[in-house]
């Protein structure tokens, strides 16, 4: 029995039990996620759901645009501060996917990645549990940070773009563009790029129409010069206006200027902030069909 | 109804189960139709309005799924909880089920009356939106009821006043319409009395009055369906009564007064009831203040589905 390398794994044997019990024994994972409290993947995020189900936003963006700096920076003040506006974090299933994305915003003075960003396939969905300190509501949130390699295939790749199940059902989202690449020579092709991205999403009616959306001009730090300040202002208004034309929703889509990096969470940081503040605040969801609910109330105003 | 099933799962999920395990769902649901009884309605209601999933739910989709599929069931709670609200809505809201309109009416009324247990907390529920659309059958099936015909030949009467004996008045098929009509206005003559009968005859606290009238505008009538707005005569007979009291509250001011009734084989949606009588599932929402309108309001609607369910 001792060359059974399964032995190893197994207590000692009770010299009582039957053999045949004992053979029986075997080394089985206690979890079928790759890592414990590791990002969630479509296949396993609806089993953390207990009853209702968390909020789903959804940054979406090409690579290098700063999606997970941003989720690093979020877990980050959450960590650190304990919480963020009046929510107060509690929990997460998915400490070491955040953990992941914190050391993935290890950058070198120049501001470029020092370590390997989030590749395709990578396991994308975290969760944060969260708890109002005034009201003790609580309340749940789901980000779906895929790898913008993912995005970029959407462009090309009809299967990438059929395989996304999550985009038609997020309640927010968080549209992430470079403002480097927006001043830059390149700008031509980045709008072509954006364009393209979202008829693709658009024509593929992935494109949730309730949801809230959100453009964040990221690495917002880096336009300083005032020539530079000019050229953004002017294309960004064009970016904007491709945005809205896309998602057709009845009010103009908000836009926050923040650097996904700027962990001060104090007026340096302002634009950084205000997005964390607005992300971790619920919707401002209407209750005029849950009124419906209460029909004694309704009768006794109607007779 | 597969737009409906897909949309109610969206609200319990974030990735959506695929269409072919939603169409074998929906067969399954198909299936569970045919096994149905008031008990089990109650059960399922109570699943979706207090979030817990049904256990003999679970048993009967993961079995049949096995039998039909040869795989194993694997869902999360919330899939349940909507399950639960999908065969609810679907008994109640359509139309190819075989269900008669009379146990649709008493379906709908199970939800009107479980959903006090949700009362200021009504986001709780996982899909609320197809909600009202149950409520409404019960109303629709009121209405329908309380229809007075008028016989065209009404010569039931002027045989009855003007003759000196009984001996040619006989039931027939030609004049039952008209003995259908004057019961009828006979028990709306009867109402109007026992409402002014109530009006003068009121217990001091406002909630034992409450109760009282709740009890005899439900109880009373020979006619089930002589009202057509109950809310109406409520708030009449009840209008000039004041003040909002906790659930709590209620309960000991009926049990001083002695006015509760005893009943054998509640439903489980009569909760107010259970509530009064052995203070059983509403712990939740004691603290709630409740005008005694309100409860009168509640209580007529448990008092009459015990009345049309038997």
């Amino acid at each position: 029995m001792a060359d059974n390398p399964t032995n190893l794994l197994l207590d000692t044997p009770d010299k009582n039990r039957k053999e045949e019990s004992y053979i029986k024994e075997t080394a089985k994972p206690v979890i079928e996620t790759p890592f414990y409290c590791d990002a969630l993947t479509e296949d396993n995020i609806n089993e953390i759901i207990k009853v209702h189900k968390p909020e789903l936003i959804v940054l979406l963006g090409l690579n290098d645009y700063g999606k997970s700096t941003f989720v690093g920076s979020l877990y980050h003040i959450l960590r650190t501060k304990g919480k963020i506006g009046n929510y107060l974090f509690v929990d997460s299933d998915t400490y070491s996917g955040f953990e992941r994305r914190v050391f993935l915003r290890k950058c070198n003075k120049d501001g470029t990645s020092a370590v390997k960003r989030t590749i395709r396939g990578q396991s994308y969905f975290l969760s944060l549990y969260l708890i109002n300190k005034n009201t003790n509501v609580k309340r749940s949130i789901i980000l779906s940070d895929k790898s913008g390699e993912t995005y970029r295939d959407y462009i090309s790749k009809d299967e990438a773009i059929h395989k996304d199940k999550s985009l038609i059902l997020a309640d927010r989202i968080l549209f992430f563009i470079n403002c480097e690449e927006i001043v830059s020579n390149d700008y031509g092709d980045t709008k072509d790029t954006i364009i393209s991205l979202l008829s693709r999403i658009v024509k593929n009616d992935i494109m949730p129409k309730a949801a809230t959306k959100y453009i964040v001009f990221n690495k917002f730090d880096k336009i300083q010069k005032k020539e530079q300040k000019t050229i953004f202002e002017k294309r960004k208004n064009s970016i904007v206006s491709i945005f809205n034309e896309f998602c057709k929703d009845e009010y103009e889509i908000k836009c926050f200027y923040v650097n996904s990096k700027g962990i001060n969470y104090d007026e340096i940081d302002k634009g950084l902030k205000d997005l964390m503040i607005e992300v971790i605040n619920p919707l401002n969801v209407s209750n005029e069909n849950l009124e419906s609910l209460d029909w004694v109330e309704e009768c006794i105003k109607n007779s | 109804m597969a737009d409906l099933l897909e949309k109610i799962l969206r609200d319990a999920l974030i990735i959506p189960v695929t269409k072919e395990v939603e169409s074998r769902l929906e067969q399954i649901c198909n299936k569970y139709y045919e096994t149905i009884t008031f008990d089990k309605i109650e059960t399922l209601v109570y699943s979706f309005m207090f979030n817990e999933k049904d256990d003999d739910l679970v048993s009967f989709f993961c079995k049949n799924y096995k039998e039909s599929y040869s795989e194993e069931l694997k869902l999360s709670t919330p899939v349940y909880i909507v399950l639960s609200e999908y065969i609810v809505y679907s008994l109640i809201c359509e139309n190819n089920h075989e269900i008669a309109e009379k146990d649709k009416a008493k379906y709908s009324l199970v939800v009107k009356n479980t959903i006090i247990l949700c009362r200021g907390a009504y986001q709780n529920i996982i899909s609320p939106s197809i909600i009202p659309e149950m409520y409404a059958i019960s109303d629709g099936y009121r209405t329908n009821q309380n229809f007075i015909e008028k016989p065209i030949n009404s010569n039931l009467a002027s045989a009855i006043f003007d003759s000196d004996t009984r001996d040619n008045i006989s039931i027939t098929p030609e004049n039952i319409k008209e003995f259908e009509y004057m019961a009828k206005v006979t028990a709306c003559a009867e109402y109007e009395k026992l409402i002014l009968d109530l009006e003068k005859d009121m217990p001091q606290n406002n909630y034992c009055k409450a109760y009282k009238c709740a009890y005899a505008l439900a109880k009373d009538p020979k006619w089930k369906f002589v009202d057509k707005n109950p809310v109406e005569t409520l708030k009449y007979i009840l209008k000039r009564v004041k003040g909002r009291k906790t659930l709590l509250q209620i309960r000991e001011d009926l049990v001083t007064s002695g006015c509760l009734k005893t009943f054998e084989n509640l439903s489980k949606s009569s909760l107010l009831l259970h509530y009064f009588n052995n203070k059983s599932y509403l712990s939740n929402i004691e603290k709630q203040k409740f005008a005694p309108l309100e409860i009168g309001v509640y209580l007529y609607y448990e008092f009459f589905l015990e009345r049309i369910k038997k």
